[in-house]
């Protein structure tokens, strides 16, 4: 811009004419530019939320269902199925063109005579595929290779004689090689000649309901459970002030002293919603007793009126025996004649890792009732919070003052309710902030209590 | 408040001394926007991204000079932007255009002067306004005026000739300015050489 010099009569005619003129734009384009500047440094609390309940939710499942045993399984069954269905096919293909076939493997009629003649129906179809040269080409080991038949017979453990509980064993029980080879001793246990004397018979079926018993109990009693929560709650805050700077008043440094209100009265706070969110594996100590360790998402809130109003705030700081002040540039003032009315919100977004116990007091058929506590080592994510200044008069930014490491602890008092395979619980919950908000040089010094009903379901691994 | 004040909020990210800051600034801006505009929308439009770069960027303002002009200087480069972006600024087209523009007073508002001088401004085609703008208004030289527009130095200078001349003859239709004017005697200065 250098031909500022030398304007002519037009040019300076120009120039000022427009320097008077003057628009106004229309109310959407400050909206525009408020939603774009803003949006840049807001915080991302809805996504965080979001992908700390899916991460929470995924490594739970995992948990509970690890991959590899998920792929074991499915490909177990999947064998299991195959080989069944060649068993079948290939004993339906023994089965000779008679109607009575049924009757005639039904467990009184089958002997040895019956095991002699599938052998024998197995050498002649090993001897067929040798004849016609199948042998040497390479097949997948799929199909079961049948080494003992196990006849099963009415059980003699005091179960009665119904039609259910024979429809529920198998009349033949067809043991694959592979796994007689592996659990040689059962198998060798297991193996029931024709006309096997009636105990060997009953061992079978005392440790086919043994084995069944003794997982059922090992699922009943893991000791480990899983536990998700949230709990919404009510945010309030107590503010004590030190006065340990009066000892250093200096007519320049501004401070509460001048003030006859006390904190409590100029701190105009109100409780606002908060939450927290959180996931738990717990351990079972004894039957009652269980330690838990998790990870939670606490949001925690409360609001305060002010006044919008500028000025400086100055805060007063004892540091190494010396008085020193801090000032910042403030908008909001703790009290105001004809300044709007403005409210501030204090929103902290935290991630804690809670370790605590709990103890199940009572429990009476489904019903129950617990009592928990837990510490919670707690760390701030933002650093968007507001704090009053030493003089009382102003609220400014209190990042430079922040603790970001803080402990908690928590207390509740729960009534459960078992379900099937879960137990649903409810109660309230207390929790305290141990350490101020901000740190030792801020005098003031600012404790958080929430208040919050916790619900929850803890369910066992 | 204090324009330092002021600023001081606004590199806090603090939104109410970025409305005092908008609230201030946005009437003179926005009339720098109008005149470089086709439409009053778009002119809002150039507002808009202007003040986003404010203050996204005043964390740049290194106090040398007016706050003023410095955001002025953005309005103005934001303004040229948007022209290029959206290919409202041609010169070959607007010269032609400009040759045979008739100007009729009934078409001209008649309220403050200063605002028919820039309805007068207007009036001129887009590539004679803009060097007008650039430098008679906002005092850049035709070197700098032919790079922000990407135009050779000379080009700057006949446009601006060119709309000068226009423009007297609107503002003498309109009688915003008298012909001849005493204090306007460049005319006679360009038109005996």
């Amino acid at each position: 811009m250098n031909n500022q010099n030398h304007k002519d009569a037009l040019e300076q005619f120009l120039t000022d004419e427009t320097n008077k003129h003057e628009m106004f734009a229309s109310d959407a384009v400050w909206a525009n530019i408020n939603k774009q500047v803003q949006t840049r440094k807001r915080w991302p609390a809805l996504t965080i939320t979001a992908f700390f309940i899916v991460v929470s939710l995924s490594v739970v499942t995992a948990l509970n269902y690890p991959p590899d045993n998920i792929l074991a399984k499915i490909q177990y069954n999947d064998s299991i199925q195959l080989q069944r269905q060649q068993q079948q096919a290939a004993i339906i293909a023994s089965k000779p063109n008679d109607d009575n076939f049924a009757d005639r493997i039904s467990p009184e009629k089958i002997t040895a005579n019956t095991f002699a003649a599938i052998e024998q129906q197995q050498i002649a179809l090993i001897a067929a595929s040798v004849e016609d040269g199948k042998v040497d080409e390479p097949k997948p080991d799929i199909a079961p290779k049948i080494s003992k038949i196990v006849i099963a017979k009415p059980p003699t453990l005091g179960l009665p004689l119904t039609f259910t509980n024979i429809e529920r064993l198998p009349a033949v029980e067809i043991v694959p090689m592979d796994e007689a080879a592996a659990t040689n001793k059962k198998t060798d246990k297991n193996i029931v000649e024709t006309g096997e004397t009636k105990e060997a018979t009953d061992n079978i079926y005392k440790d086919f309901y043994a084995s069944r018993l003794a997982k059922k109990n090992s699922l009943k009693a893991s000791k480990w459970t899983y536990d998700i929560y949230v709990t919404p709650s009510q945010s309030f805050r107590n503010l004590e002030d030190d006065k340990e700077r009066d000892q250093y008043i200096t007519t320049s440094i501004p401070n509460a002293t001048a003030l006859t209100a006390s904190l409590g009265n100029i701190v105009k706070h109100k409780p606002a919603l908060g939450l927290e969110a959180g996931v738990t594996i717990g351990y079972n100590l004894t039957n009652r007793l269980k330690f838990k360790a998790g990870v939670q998402f606490n949001i925690r809130q409360y609001y305060i009126d002010a006044y919008q109003t500028f000025g400086i705030a100055t805060v007063a700081i004892v540091h190494n025996n010396r008085l020193d002040s801090l000032s910042f540039y403030s908008r909001f003032g703790s009290a105001g004649n004809s300044y709007a009315e403005t409210k501030l919100d204090n929103k902290l977004y935290q991630l804690s890792i809670p370790l605590g116990l709990q103890w199940d007091a009572l429990q009476i058929n489904r019903f129950g009732i617990s009592v928990g506590a837990s510490v919670q080592p707690t760390f701030t994510l933002n650093k968007s919070i507001y704090l009053i200044s030493t003089d009382y008069k102003y609220y400014t930014n209190g990042e430079s003052f922040f603790r970001k490491w803080n402990v908690n602890t928590a207390l509740d008092l729960n009534v459960s309710y078992k379900l099937r395979d879960a137990k649903i619980y409810l109660g309230p919950q207390v929790r305290y902030q141990h350490l101020p908000t901000y740190n030792d040089a801020y005098p003031i010094k600012e404790y958080r209590l929430d208040y919050g009903i916790k619900v929850g379901i803890i369910k066992s691994f | 408040m204090t324009e330092q004040i002021i600023i001081q909020g606004c590199l806090q990210s603090d939104v109410l001394a970025q409305r005092e800051l908008y609230n201030h600034y946005s009437p003179k801006m926005l009339s720098v926007c109008y005149r470089f505009a086709q439409h009053r929308e778009d002119a809002e439009d150039m507002l808009q991204e202007a003040f986003i770069k404010v203050f996204t960027q005043i964390h740049t303002f290194q106090n040398k000079g007016a706050f003023e002009g410095w955001i002025r200087r953005i309005v103005v480069h934001t303004c040229i932007n948007f022209l290029k972006k959206y290919k409202k600024f041609s010169d070959h087209t607007d010269i032609d255009y400009a040759s045979s523009l008739h100007v009729k007073e009934e078409t001209m508002p008649s309220i403050m002067q200063a605002k028919q001088v820039v309805e007068c401004i207007r009036l001129l085609p887009m590539g004679y306004r803009t060097v007008l703008n650039l430098y008679a208004i906002e005092g850049f030289s035709h070197k700098e005026v032919g790079e922000m527009l990407e135009i050779g130095e000379s080009t700057s200078r006949s446009q601006y000739t060119r709309a000068k001349v226009m423009l007297e003859t609107i503002l003498i239709r309109k009688k915003i300015i008298d012909n001849p004017k005493p204090e306007l005697n460049w005319m006679a200065t360009i038109r005996n050489k």
